[in-house]
């Protein structure tokens, strides 16, 4: 009953690091979990990321290719905009649709792929082993539906922002009645103190209802490609419903995890930021000439971005399922299982 | 490689303790927790010292090494608030200031021994460097150290550990007789010490958070753990018949009784 090792530990009172990820994790926990388990498979989920970047590089890596043969479809430069045959407009118009459909299916890929990290970094939680090539084509396979979930979750989110400019409106609605009220109207009672003060006011006013509203939601759904990038049955709407469920009473927790994960990226961005600093040292120490400077400068810069956005999709991704899988865990009991 | 990290310590006394580290994202926790407060401390300060100010810039109309004077209390005090606060809480709750026991976490010696004076101070004093650029220098030691340590931790000789918590809630058995008489039939027909520590943790986790769980999952997840403790004590069926949920409670009286009875014995 006791353990071995240790003659004086009680039982049940070992740290035991199974119990840890088995009971209801911490708020802080969460976040070092994401970090955690980042950390432990970076290269996979970092190639991942690079991967899933690059989809969402392609289609404007491609539109710019195209872009200088375009004048070729309206038969030359300089030539204007009557002019154009309606064919060559006609043919214009295709080009485009066929791009479009091609950026909305690249950056289903992006998601799926981001779908991906999360459903590695959950699994990894609940020792489900899959290899990643199963994993891959789950997610992969789902590829327009992840497309379908994250247009529900935009119509979602510009309802709110419309409701929330409703609200903008009442505020300001308001704002004038009192000033009305007041007898404030008029040019000259545009800079006396109380204007002045009912304006801020508005103003803080409107800025709080729009915060509040933005973080609420936002963080509440902040995992909603998670369920359906790990349970089969989920799909493109259901998955944002059973992020919405799998909440319920927890929406302050959320948005402290959120804040706290937050805060962690910010010495990432500085650690990157000091790395940006190398090339620029390497170069002054170099005598190189002006345009290659310049150039290998923008490629550096280009590559940093890239770097810092990696970084942020992966632990993002992972830290998502994390609280994916917490949330389970309390509604469900994922992990009250004897091993 | 573990998710979480763990450090044994030795007592002064060759008494072996283990504990689990706090992690990167408790203690990030506690000290966005903290330094808010701290910021709140600062600004109500920064408030009531330029009333201050001003009226004492009335009294005094022509001194201009008064404003100087003004300015270096006010940023001595800024900086005693910044050092104080940690170094107070720490010293006065054990190792805890608002924002680690919000985070559930603690500081405490290599040792084992509860934090003093000079550990606190030294910790509060090299915060400075650790904190400097947005946590870098904090951030990398802790990730990199195996033992969690920032560099006040080191100099201090300190270390941030999780406070070991149970998990909320009473674990009330709601079928006590039929319990009872459970318990009584397992302690004949089987030896209950064939459940493992964890797997008696699990059940008594179980118990404590039924009444958090989704309905429907309740149901699912006490017929999986009623099932797997059959398996575990080699039971052929349930005793009689009972619903998962009686059994796991009879099991974890059964557990109790037998643990303490060895104790006696």
């Amino acid at each position: 009953m006791n353990n071995p090792n240790n003659p004086n530990s009680k039982p049940n009172s070992r740290p035991d690091y199974a119990a840890r990820l088995q009971g209801e994790l911490t708020l802080g926990d969460v976040v070092t979990l994401g970090f955690s388990i980042t950390r432990q498979r970076w290269k996979q989920f970092l190639m991942l990321a690079l991967a899933g970047l690059g989809w969402i590089f392609l289609p404007f890596f491609m539109g710019g290719l195209a872009l200088p043969f375009l004048p070729l479809g309206t038969g030359g430069f300089g030539r204007r905009a009557e002019s154009i045959p309606p064919s060559a407009t006609g043919i214009l118009v295709l080009v485009f649709v066929a791009w479009f459909v091609g950026f909305l299916y690249c950056l289903g890929r992006y998601l799926s792929i981001a779908g991906l990290i999360s459903r590695l970094a959950f699994n990894e939680l609940v020792d489900h082993s899959e290899s990643p090539q199963d994993s891959a084509r789950f997610t992969r396979s789902r590829t327009w539906s992840y497309l379908g979930s994250a247009f529900v979750y935009g119509v979602l989110f510009t309802v709110l922002l419309i409701i929330a400019g409703i609200g903008v409106g009442l505020i300001l609605l308001l704002v004038g009645a009192v000033l009305a009220g007041l007898n404030l109207t008029g040019p000259s009672a545009a800079t006396s103190l109380p204007t002045i003060i009912l304006g801020v006011i508005g103003f803080l006013l409107i800025l709080v209802l729009i915060t509040s509203l933005l973080v609420w939601f936002g963080a509440r759904l902040s995992f909603y490609e998670v369920p359906m990038s790990v349970e089969r049955e989920v799909g493109a709407v259901d998955t944002i419903g059973r992020t919405w469920s799998l909440g319920k009473g927890a929406n302050w927790r959320l948005i402290m995890i959120t804040t706290v994960a937050f805060l962690i990226t910010f010495p990432l961005q500085v650690l990157v930021q000091i790395a940006s600093y190398i090339p620029i040292a390497l170069a002054s120490t170099i005598a190189v000439e002006q345009p290659i400077a310049t150039f290998l400068a923008t490629g550096f810069n280009l590559a940093l971005s890239f770097a810092v956005s990696m970084l942020t999709m992966a632990f993002w991704q992972t830290v998502k399922a994390v609280i994916y899988f917490d949330l389970r865990n309390r509604r469900e009991g994922e992990s009250l299982t004897l091993r | 490689m573990k998710l979480f990290r763990e450090i044994r310590l030795r007592t002064p006394e060759s008494v072996e303790l283990e504990f689990s580290l706090a992690g990167i994202g408790s203690r990030a926790y506690a000290l966005g927790v903290d330094y808010t407060v701290i910021s709140l401390l600062m600004a109500l300060f920064l408030v009531i010292w330029s009333i201050v100010a001003a009226q004492l810039s009335v009294y005094l109309e022509s001194q201009p090494i008064v404003g100087s004077w003004l300015l270096g209390i006010l940023l001595l005090v800024m900086f005693a608030i910044y050092v104080g606060y940690f170094v107070f809480f720490e010293t006065l709750w054990q190792g805890q200031t608002p924002g680690k026991r919000l985070a559930q976490i603690r500081v405490i010696r290599e040792d084992g021994r509860p934090i003093a004076l000079p550990q606190a101070l030294l910790r509060a004093l090299l915060r400075a460097i650790d904190d400097l650029f947005f946590f870098v220098i904090g951030f990398v030691m802790i990730s990199l150290n195996a033992q969690e340590k920032r560099l006040g931790d080191l100099v201090a000789g300190t270390v941030v550990i999780q406070e070991q918590r149970t998990s909320r809630g009473n674990i009330d058995l709601q079928n006590m007789q039929q319990a009872q008489s459970v318990a009584e039939v397992l302690t004949q027909k089987t030896s209950i010490s064939a459940l493992q520590p964890d797997d008696f943790a699990t059940v008594r986790e179980y118990l404590k958070r039924r009444s958090r769980l989704a309905p429907r999952a309740r149901q699912t997840v006490s017929l999986r753990l009623a099932q797997q403790v059959q398996e575990r004590l080699g039971l052929p069926g349930l005793p009689f018949d009972m619903t998962p949920d009686a059994f796991l409670e009879g099991v974890y009286l059964c557990y109790q009784q037998q643990g303490q009875s060895g104790v006696d014995a």
